[in-house]
């Protein structure tokens, strides 16, 4: 019996012509920020064995990942769920004599999600900066970042960053049991300052912990962040944590950058690896971060090489959903011109086209026989934007027609006059 | 300007009272109709909407605050904040079974259950080591079990009188559920000072009660 059963798997991505030669312009353009930066492009393999790759990501996003059987050795395999174990993996064995090693990627991942709306091949471009453990190769992804979103002309953007062992900090030699420390991350990571006031009340916490647990959850918001953060420190991990955000943002400063960034010192969500500063890159009346990373410094210990590293990846289809919103990057993707020829002839139709693309247009002749209005509705649909006519009745041989095909516009040009122009 | 998304049914009139304690101007609100209010002083817009997709309007940022249930924020476990608890809108969530059959669901390694929280229910019998068949329904659960069609019910009460009527008695408490302030992760960042000024006055408000 005939069921009805949809074609395609939820969650993948299927782009047409002009939403394909976006993603790859934004690629493009990304990956050519990284690499004016030093950084080089590599590509991971899309499954690795599932006992290697384990090694470096947490159980959430194993549980996520698509999982399929070697047939050689039986051996259970994963759709790459994520690309910064993979890197890790490489920088700790085919490239750990290389240091600091600077990689990038265009690559996608692949993750379970239960809900119909969610994604489960996602786009990401990203950068690993792996050897370095000083504040300005954080200054450095941050600011290659914020430089790759101005690239792309999306406006309005926001960097938030955290330092997670400032936060960490408070929870180190409180005796908390692990019940009260899971507890009390949940109620951090959903800011939910009721519960914390709950498990002050319950005496799992003390009041005056509870408070300040409160107040750590308040501190976001530009340079005057720290001032605030400095009174509320009791121990050497917070300490620490906020002078390293300090020179991180001392080198975000030197880079002109300081407008971008806020800090959260109250934000607890992220990657299970990520240690030291992370961020996440936002847009106004954009429901989504649309990038972000961080340090993971023991990650690559895991696969056998101890080595601090940072690094970052932006989702492209909220990038491309982000440019959409602010109505740019609509001109991507779309051809120059159309040339419409009636004649039989055809050789000036063949020269123009010629021309055209030598000089770097991108042309499209309308082999096909047809009237001029189906030629130019049919332009508006694969996107172009101006048709060339020859030959059409009441048009003299030595002169073409140029349309707008947007706006209709229609202007009669001496065809060498055309060359000139373009 | 902050967009908010409040809940139909039972947390309406509890909001609505919250929000004028606010001194947010709903003067010529009508609740039951309206399917978005703006306030004159154009700060804030109301979406009245269905209490469970309140939260799934927040974390796609169709709104950047959202009021709704604990209860459905544990059943659809979205990736928001939840910075406040409001205190008003208590209510459980409970297994129940048929009194007639008093003590047979937790004799059982296996048992079916009629809910309208699948999550939540395939979560807690997890949790006891009992397996479950889950019946999702809409509404009026506490038939399931009368018709011999589920072994008992995980649903919402708040008095009990519902389950008593239907012959059903409480055999557990999974939860306690409040109504919760949500935010959306990203407004969070991009509108900081408009969200903790309206959580700021919200607090204020509760303390006034």
């Amino acid at each position: 019996m005939y069921k009805e059963r949809p074609m395609t798997p939820r969650g993948c991505l299927t782009l047409l012509p002009l939403g394909a030669e976006k993603k790859r312009w934004i690629e493009d353009r990304l990956l050519d920020v990284f690499k004016r930066w030093g950084f080089q492009e590599i590509v991971t393999p899309i499954f690795e064995y599932l006992d290697i790759l384990s090694l470096g990501i947490g159980s959430e996003l194993i549980e996520k990942g698509y999982k399929l059987t070697d047939r050689s050795t039986g051996r259970l395999m994963i759709l790459r769920p994520d690309i910064t174990p993979q890197v890790a993996r490489i920088a700790a064995t085919a490239l750990s004599s290389i240091r600091p090693l600077r990689l990038c990627y265009a690559l996608n991942v692949f993750r379970y999600e239960e809900e119909y709306s969610k994604q489960r091949e996602i786009h990401q471009v990203g950068t690993e900066l792996i050897g370095l453990k000083e504040p300005e190769a954080d200054a450095e992804i941050i600011a290659m970042a914020v430089e790759a979103i101005k690239t792309l002309q999306i406006k309005h953007c926001s960097v938030v960053v955290r330092q997670t062992g400032y936060i960490k900090g408070f929870f180190d030699g409180q005796g908390y049991d692990t019940g009260t420390v899971n507890a009390l991350k949940k109620a951090i990571e959903k800011r939910d300052s009721s519960r914390i006031q709950e498990l002050a009340g319950m005496k799992a916490i003390s009041k005056k912990q509870g408070k300040r647990f409160l107040e750590i959850m308040e501190l976001f918001g530009g340079e005057e962040v720290f001032k605030k953060a400095e009174r509320l420190v009791e121990s050497r991990v917070s300490e620490d944590a906020l002078r390293n955000l300090r020179d991180v943002y001392g080198f975000l400063k030197k880079y002109g950058l300081s407008d971008f960034i806020s800090f959260d010192l109250g934000e607890l969500m992220g990657f299970d690896y990520h240690t030291g500063v992370s961020f996440a890159i936002f847009i106004k009346d954009f429901g989504y971060e649309i990038g972000g990373g961080g340090r993971y410094d023991q990650l690559l210990e895991r696969f056998g090489s101890q080595c601090p590293a940072t690094g970052f990846a932006f989702d492209i289809e909220r990038v491309m959903e982000a440019m959409q919103n602010q109505g740019t990057g609509g001109d991507i993707g779309r051809g120059d011109f159309i040339i419409i020829d009636f004649t039989k002839d055809k050789t000036k139709a063949i020269e123009l086209t010629k021309t055209l693309r030598e000089k770097g247009y991108n042309v499209t002749r309308d082999i096909i026989r047809r009237n001029l209005d189906k030629s130019i509705s049919y332009a508006k649909e694969v996107g172009i934007k101006k048709a060339i006519v020859l030959g059409s009745r009441g048009l003299k041989d030595a002169d073409a027609l140029i349309i707008g095909i947007e706006t209709g516009q229609k202007e009669k040009v001496e065809l060498r006059k055309i060359m000139e122009r373009y | 300007m902050l967009t908010i998304a409040l809940p139909k049914g039972r947390l309406l009139d509890d909001v609505a009272g919250l929000l004028k304690r606010m001194g947010i101007a709903t003067g010529s609100m009508s609740w039951g109709r309206m399917l978005s209010y703006l306030t004159r002083d154009k700060r804030h817009r109301f979406l009245i909407l269905r209490a469970r997709d309140v939260a799934t309007y927040v974390e796609y940022g169709g709104a950047d605050i959202g009021i709704t249930g604990e209860d459905i924020l544990r059943e659809e476990g979205r990736d928001i904040y939840e910075p406040l608890d409001l205190r008003f809108g208590y209510c459980r969530i409970v297994v129940a079974e048929l009194e007639a059959k008093r003590g047979g669901l937790c004799k059982k390694s296996f048992v079916r259950i009629a809910t309208k929280y699948p999550n939540i229910t395939e979560r807690h019998f997890s949790k006891k080591g009992i397996q479950v068949e889950i019946i999702k329904l809409y509404g009026s659960i506490e038939l399931a079990p009368v018709v011999g069609m589920a072994d008992g019910i995980v649903d919402l009460v708040s008095t009990g009188r519902t389950l008593r009527e239907n012959g059903l008695i409480e055999v557990e408490t999974i939860m306690e559920s409040t109504a919760k302030a949500i935010v959306n992760r990203a407004s969070m960042k991009t509108k900081y000072k408009e969200i903790s000024g309206f959580l700021q006055s919200v607090r204020k408000a509760l303390q006034a009660i």
